[in-house]
């Protein structure tokens, strides 16, 4: 398992910083529909995941993704494959 | 009920429904040819203000900040003689309430869209104002020129909006912007975008807002020129109190959190206001 990023270190982001409600960070939670997220918010999480993983997240990397799961797998991935 | 005579009756219009029916075609072709007419005057106007004043103002005005400021105030003047034709072709009646508090700059306006005239409307009584525009207004033929010269910020980029906007205020110059990003749809509001909240946040401004309605709907969008109501649109504007920011964002918080924050409670207070939902 990723030493990355784990999910309730997700959650605490998502609340602290983007002001998400607890209840709605799960698994599941789609980025953009289910956590409102905007594309300033989705430019500044990238940030924000770059600071606490050490890897750099492209915008070209992660235009796939779509729900919490798909991300935390994303950072998973590049954090066993480092470039 | 004719569906004429139930667009009076929901409008409240005090104007009598015409009884005969070819009367009735006769009124709302009126209606359209002078609806058409504005659009022509519209089209005349910035053709007018592209080719003979914008040159002349270019001249006399060497520091680009000078510049903006008088295209501004020229488009201020020519909304308000646009406003004053459109209300004698009979098209639309206004009513405001507040409007004093537009003068005071620099401000954050932010108002909901209903119709395609608001905007016009509110350029008027506010004799200087940066607007957040679409691109296709950055690059209209007849329009673009204006835009640049005013310094009007485009909304492609929110990043480039979000610190264009905010600095305009911190230099003292007031900003009007639709935090929906297009005109409303017909009796409800679309989600609105958080950029307000972010400006407002970063330069410390309050937002004052304006609470739009247009009563029978006209202009709204995708809704043709020529698709009248059978009577003068009456609207009205609606000039709160400012929202204090403080009183919505909690300290500490950061300036993504506070927009989510003071977006969900601009959504709601418009919502309460018009009676309406998303």
């Amino acid at each position: 398992m990723s030493d990355g990023l784990h999910f309730e270190r997700f959650k605490d982001i998502m609340v602290n910083t983007f002001g998400v409600e607890a209840e709605r960070v799960t698994r599941s939670a789609r980025l953009i529909e289910d956590l409102e997220l905007d594309s300033l918010d989705w430019t500044e999480l990238l940030v924000v995941l770059e600071r606490e993983t050490g890897l750099e997240i492209s915008e070209n990397k992660a235009k796939g993704i779509r729900t919490v799961a798909d991300l935390l797998e994303l950072i998973d991935r590049n954090q066993a494959t480092p470039a | 009920m004719s569906r004429v005579a139930e667009e009076l009756a929901r409008s409240g219009s005090d104007q009598a429904v015409p009884a005969v029916p070819w009367l009735v075609s006769l009124r709302r072709g009126w209606r359209a040819f002078r609806t058409g007419l504005a659009f022509v005057v519209f089209g005349l106007g910035a053709v007018v203000i592209d080719l003979l004043i914008l040159p002349v103002l270019r001249l006399v005005s060497w520091r680009p900040a000078d510049r903006q400021r008088r295209v501004q105030l020229l488009i201020h003047h020519a909304y308000r003689l646009f406003a004053l034709f459109m209300t004698t072709l009979g098209l639309i009646r206004v009513t405001w309430v507040g409007r004093e508090r537009l003068r005071e700059g620099p401000i954050l306006v932010v108002a909901n869209h209903p119709t395609l005239i608001d905007v016009v409307l509110l350029v008027a009584a506010m004799p200087q104002a940066v607007c957040i525009v679409k691109t296709a207004a950055e690059r209209h033929p007849l329009l673009r020129r204006l835009v640049r010269g005013a310094g009007y910020i485009g909304n492609d980029h929110p990043e480039a909006l979000i610190d264009a906007g905010t600095e305009s205020l911190r230099q003292g110059r007031s900003l009007l912007l639709f935090p929906e990003g297009t005109r409303s749809p017909e009796g409800r509001l679309w989600p609105f975008r958080r950029g307000a909240a972010r400006i407002a946040l970063r330069s410390g401004t309050d937002l004052v807002a304006v609470v739009i309605t247009c009563s029978p709907p006209t202009l709204m969008k995708g809704q043709p020129w020529y698709d009248v109501p059978p009577c003068t649109a009456h609207l009205t504007f609606t000039v709160k109190e400012p929202i204090r920011l403080e009183d919505h964002a909690a300290p500490g918080k950061t300036e993504a959190a506070g927009a989510r924050e003071v977006t969900e409670y601009l959504q709601t207070f418009f919502e309460r206001n018009l009676h309406t939902g998303r």
